[in-house]
């Protein structure tokens, strides 16, 4: 994460259309706390859709194809919930 | 029982999309039919291009918005930001390869050494990065 957070800020150093109003290291911990942000977000989506399908009437074994799909699914809505 | 896992080129297919086979990965693993291994590789296949491309166009709105920056063209400081970050996440991917590979040809030394895959994997890893020049 910190390494990518170094890549963005060096890119966006060397691009033209972009202007900078803080120091470039500021701006570089702000993205470094945004991409750390949304791993935890992540997680949380995780554990939260893990949650959603064991509390289902019916079992349903992990890593079976009705699994994938629950997840799949659940994942997406609550990541479009949270990330609205 | 382990179930059937798709081929390399499969995987990201509509059929084989990463999530179900990170999920298939984790039920294996908890059951104790996958090594650390091949589980730890499962890093290696969280983030889709789009995934980065939402994560760079989020960078930059919030930079904008938080007038820390400002830029002519949002769509193409996005593009070119995805470009950059998805660079080094490969990177990474193919350092992960690389350690993979060599691990398979030291799996004998593994089991006899009492060594688990997890720790091989990183220690691999982590030489292979110090020789490419790679922070990791």
């Amino acid at each position: 994460m910190m390494q990518l957070s170094h890549v963005a800020i060096a890119y966006l150093k060397e691009e033209p259309m972009v202007e900078f109003f803080a120091e470039p290291n500021d701006i570089r911990a702000d993205i470094f706390k945004f991409i750390e942000n949304e791993g935890k977000i992540d997680e949380a989506i995780d554990l939260s859709v893990r949650q959603k399908i064991e509390t289902q009437k019916r079992t349903i074994p992990e890593g079976s194809e009705e699994w994938d799909i629950l997840y799949r699914k659940y994942f997406e809505e609550e990541s479009a919930r949270r990330r609205r | 029982m382990r179930q059937s896992y798709p081929t390399f080129w499969q995987v990201g297919q509509r059929s084989w999309p990463r999530t179900r086979l990170r999920a298939r990965m984790q039920a294996d693993f908890r059951h104790g039919l996958l090594g650390a291994v091949r589980y730890f590789d499962l890093k290696s296949m969280r983030v889709t291009d789009q995934e980065v491309q939402y994560l760079a166009r989020k960078i930059i709105r919030t930079l904008t918005t938080a007038s820390r920056i400002d830029c002519d063209s949002e769509e193409t400081v996005v593009a070119g930001l995805t470009g950059a970050l998805l660079k080094e996440i490969r990177l990474e991917d193919a350092l992960n390869e690389e350690a993979r590979q060599i691990l398979m040809s030291h799996s004998t030394t593994m089991a006899r050494d009492n060594i688990t895959g997890l720790d091989m994997f990183r220690k691999v890893k982590r030489e292979l990065a110090k020789k490419k020049g790679i922070v990791l």
